[in-house]
């Protein structure tokens, strides 16, 4: 293919999405485009996500990362899954684990016999079930490893890094691999008079940078997305409330690393904990109408549990997405395209699947061809599909409670929720069931475990499970246990796998 | 026990193929439920019940039930491998339809992808000359998938092609076995509950039968479950068939591949069975009268009217409609059986208490339809007008509608050769890539990904990998030997 041929794609914003977008670009579609990006050292980054998701390995592989050189340059943790603390009641805990619950027998998945002994006082917590909880809880962690069916592969696991070192680590990746990065500011936007497509834009250093196609990833100022193409938002904050988050990172605290992050319930929305290799990571979310600034900076300043490494910074964002993330030749990845708060860690896989699906969909020789509005119209079916489950499972944490403690809480208890949640909830309580589907985040197993962790205990479950007798029931689930709870003990500490780890790339 | 009433009994109307596979797959499922088999006059619409034709899909089920396949052999079955559609291209070659992986991983991006730029480049062997199950199909020969992943004869999967009256046998047989014999009768009226639901079954011969849950396996009329709601949508606009002739000839040697001809008037097939063949028409009534398909196919003897379309709900109530009488198929493609067979172990995955739940029962019917629409697309992309277009059949194929999700399907293939995900697909990417492509449709844009591979690197990796798969068929005995040497071993 020639250099005419090529898509010149702009990528504008230097952020953990903006250089994700122009790594997994370069790297992928090496002759099929040119990539700029545009970003002002002037300009803060958000660092949205020190937690991510099992998906984020997909994408570093994808581009052929080296893990253990990845996670040295981010001083990344192991995360097996979150811990949810004061959610569905004060002093109640769960841990959503990225793995699964027990084995199903006999074609009925594990959780239904679990209910039923749970119901006569002859099961524990279903975590004990579980190896991701197991291994969290002992801060131990190893590479899920074995046949598909064995326990010690029953789990997946994601990282905890410093997002501000994610984007300078993908930045020399991509500029390594071909993209071009240009300081400045953004003056003007030049666009086609008839179309409406951006045509360029003008910095304040007097550059102009052309492009065919431009990727928004300005954050939540959506300087093309929002600003010039004026692509309504759509907003959630009457299920999602929270729009304020306020973060200092702290010192680590003597003793384990904690291969999971931390959500704990507050008064006005909840506080995350996320341990790093060299820091912990910690922030309140909260919604303004409930709390003010001043009140919340305070809150986390007297909880975190190390000596505080910065002032206490905040953010300002609502709930919610552009009504379309691709709009003539402008597509929106990370927050300027929409966002939703950080209490499941989505913000860096939100991003990771807009440039998943903008490569599917890729348009080739956008400069001479165009772009196929067939092509925009399915990237946003995709990209409305996977907000519209994820925003639901948000949903579900808060309103799923039975805290009264607190206005906001009182709020989101018994707020109106959308109807595909209530129907999802419902299909839960009758008998354990969890409606299906086959793409996306959150499968059966998270839903089951926030479902459980949260108070939402099924009436019944799947009549088969009534098969067994009792006794010979309690018994395979006991020794399943004590299997889960071996399988955990017999991987390392957490802590002492990433230093053989870094140790091992030293020598 | 389980917080609520459970279902304990069920009454199932229909002792075909599909009220058999229920009765027997809810027993299994649930030992202690009282079962009850109405066997009604058989109700000849019912293709689910009498056709040959089944998918992979279909071992699934019967380990479930405790089916081995040497019972099915036994019971006059033989190994499916694959599909030759004859004439159905516009330049008259045939193409393959077969269950498995094509190609191979010869560089990042999909393999059709590749074939495509293959093609571009101007020099590739056919898209099935990369499938070893296509392959062996278009030389009528089958083995048993190898378990070693790095064989060429593994990554693909086979069907059964089934002798319906011998299967129906085998399953009445299993039924005994446990405990479950069909009763003769039909249905005169239903007793209604105040709620909506059925309280009880009336017979012609004055006999009451009352169950929990009443699955309705009758037939296309769905007389049963028609009784408590009505909503069928019509396919008809969609897949043009609705009509096909049937009838048995001589025996063949068996093979492992079906053979389906397009014909002027629409399209024949011929499916070897141990001891005959049966041959069918199927065709348009307000292109051709029933007496010329009969001068077509003069084997053919009865007359079948093909009606295609599907209930909405096909749970209602204590109502639950299986097999034809929730989705009527058209002939191709062998989903008749499948579409049954995933929908009594969803109901029974999903199965309510004896309140009937309306979110329980509405997340069955949704999943139900999201999988049901796109069997649908599947077999109405075989009527897509890039083929043939000899005769008045193939020639009105271009003022056919599309459903939306096939119209969507296409357009995005047809522009970059991808497939828009569907949630509950019956087949899979390389069914779909077999098919499209067999088809003739060429998608227009280079997939970007696979684009970064030259032609130089491609084209002789391509042409390992066909030598390779064509070699594949010779090492192998004909299909009569191998079914033989399977025989002997039992």
């Amino acid at each position: 293919m020639t250099g005419i041929d090529r898509t010149r794609v702009v990528v504008l914003g230097g952020g953990t999405a903006g250089w994700m977008t122009a790594a997994a670009l370069v790297r992928l579609l090496p002759t099929a485009c040119t990539v700029d990006l545009v970003e002002s050292a002037e300009i803060g980054i958000v660092g949205v996500g020190e937690a991510t998701l099992p998906h984020i390995r997909a994408f570093v592989q994808r581009l052929g990362l080296d893990e253990a050189d990845f996670m040295r340059a981010t001083h990344a943790t192991f995360k097996l899954g979150i811990d949810f603390r004061d959610f569905g009641a004060i002093g109640d805990s769960y841990i959503h684990p990225f793995g699964t619950f027990g084995r199903p027998l006999a074609d009925v998945g594990f959780h239904h016999y679990w209910l039923r002994l749970a119901k006569e006082g002859r099961a524990g917590p279903i975590g004990d079930y579980s190896v991701a909880v197991a291994a969290a809880k002992g801060h131990r962690f190893a590479i899920p490893d074995g046949p598909a069916d064995d326990l010690a592969a029953s789990f997946g696991y994601a990282y905890q890094f410093d997002a501000n070192l994610f984007g300078p680590y993908l930045r020399r990746f991509a500029e390594e691999h071909g993209a071009r990065r240009t300081e400045g500011r953004v003056q003007s936007i030049d666009r086609h008079p008839e179309t409406g497509d951006v045509r360029a834009v003008r910095l304040n250093t007097g550059m102009t940078i052309e492009g065919d196609l431009f990727v928004d990833c300005s954050g939540f100022r959506s300087l093309l997305l929002g600003d010039a193409m004026a692509e309504p938002w759509e907003d959630w904050s009457r299920w999602l409330p929270c729009d304020r988050a306020v973060a200092m990172p702290c010192a680590s605290p003597a003793g384990p690393i904690e291969p999971y992050t931390r959500a704990t319930a507050k008064s006005a929305g909840w506080q995350w904990r996320i341990p790093l290799q060299h820091r912990v990571g910690n922030g309140y979310v909260y919604s303004s109408a409930h709390l003010d600034d001043q009140a919340a900076a305070d809150a986390l300043v007297r909880s975190v549990e190390g000596a505080p490494l910065a002032d206490p910074r905040f953010l300002k964002f609502r709930a919610g997405r552009r009504r379309n993330s691709w709009v003539g030749n402008v597509v929106g990845v990370g927050l300027a395209s929409g966002f939703l708060e950080p209490l499941e860690s989505t913000s860096i896989y939100l991003a990771q699947m807009a440039i998943t699906q903008l490569i599917e969909l890729f348009p080739q020789r956008a400069g001479t061809d165009g772009i196929a509005a067939g092509d925009r119209a399915e990237y946003n079916r995709m990209v409305d599909m996977e907000y519209d489950r994820i925003r639901d499972f948000l949903i579900l944490h808060y309103h799923a409670t039975r805290r009264d403690d607190s206005d906001f809480w009182n709020h989101v208890r018994t707020m109106d929720i959308p109807d595909t949640l209530a129907e999802k909830m419902d299909l839960f309580r009758r008998a354990g069931r969890v409606a299906h589907y086959s793409q996306g985040l959150f499968l059966e197993p998270s839903w089951i475990a926030v479902y459980l962790g949260q108070g939402i205990v099924p009436q019944a479950w799947d009549q088969r499970a009534d098969g067994p007798a009792l006794d010979t029931l309690e018994r395979a689930v006991g020794k399943l246990r004590t299997q889960v709870a071996d399988t955990a003990a017999a991987m390392p500490d957490h802590a002492a796998f990433l230093a053989h780890r870094n140790a091992t790339i030293a020598a | 026990m389980t917080g609520r009433p459970p279902v304990a009994s069920i009454a199932v109307l229909g002792a075909g193929i599909v009220g058999l596979s229920a009765a027997i797959a809810f027993a299994r499922a649930l030992p202690g439920l009282s079962v009850t088999v109405i066997e009604t006059p058989p109700d000849p619409a019912a293709l689910a019940d009498r056709m040959p034709g089944t998918l992979p899909s279909i071992a699934t089920f019967h380990d479930r039930i405790g089916l081995g396949e040497a019972d099915l052999i036994a019971a006059g079955a033989t190994h499916r491998i694959g599909t030759r559609l004859s004439d159905w291209r516009h330049d008259g070659a045939p193409l393959v339809l077969a269950h498995g992986d094509r190609g191979a991983a010869v560089a990042p991006g999909a393999f059709h992808q590749h074939w495509l730029n293959a093609r571009r480049a101007g020099r590739v062997a056919a898209f099935d000359a990369f499938s070893s199950a296509a392959v062996l199909a278009a030389a009528d020969r089958f083995v048993h998938p190898s378990d070693d992943p790095a064989s060429p004869l593994s990554k693909f999967g086979y069907a059964l092609r089934l002798d319906p009256p011998r299967y129906r046998d085998l399953l009445r047989a299993l039924a005994r076995h446990l405990r479950i014999v069909p009763t003769i009768g039909d249905l005169a009226g239903v007793e209604r509950h105040p709620d909506g639901g059925v309280a009880a079954l009336l017979l012609t011969d004055g006999r009451r039968i009352a169950a929990d849950l009443y699955l309705d396996c009758s037939g296309p009329a769905a007389r049963l479950r028609m009784s408590v709601g009505t909503g069928r949508a019509d396919w008809g606009a969609f897949l043009p068939v609705d009509r096909l002739l049937i009838g048995t000839a001589p025996p063949q040697p068996p093979t492992p591949t079906d053979d389906l001809v397009a014909l002027p008037t629409g399209w024949r097939f011929a499916r070897p069975l141990r001891d005959r063949t049966l041959v069918g028409l199927a065709y348009v009534a307000g292109q051709t009268p029933d007496s010329s398909a009969r001068r077509i196919l003069p084997a053919g003897d009865e007359t079948v009217v093909v009606a295609p379309g599907a209930l909405a709900d096909p749970w209602a109530h204590n109502v639950l409609a299986l097999g034809d009488a929730a989705v009527a198929l058209d002939p191709l493609g062998d989903a008749n059986l499948h579409l049954a067979h995933a929908a009594i172990l969803r109901a029974i995955d999903l199965l309510p208490g004896r309140d009937f739940g309306a979110t329980e029962l509405a997340e069955y019917n949704r999943r139900s339809h999201r999988q049901a629409i796109r069997v649908r697309a599947f077999q109405a992309a075989h009527y897509h007008p890039t083929g043939r277009t000899r005769g008045p059949f193939w020639k009105g194929l271009h003022r056919l509608p599309r459903p939306d999700d096939l119209a969507h399907t296409l357009d995005q293939f047809a522009h970059r050769g991808r497939l828009p995900f569907y949630e509950d697909e019956s087949f899979d990417p390389d069914d779909w890539h077999g098919l499209l492509l067999g088809l003739g449709i060429m998608p227009n844009v280079p997939d970007p990904i696979a684009s970064a591979t030259a032609p130089a690197t491609l084209l002789p990796a391509l042409d390992r990998l066909v030598d390779g798969i064509a070699a594949l068929p010779a090492r192998l005995p004909p299909y009569p030997a191998y079914l033989a040497q399977l025989e002997r071993r039992r």
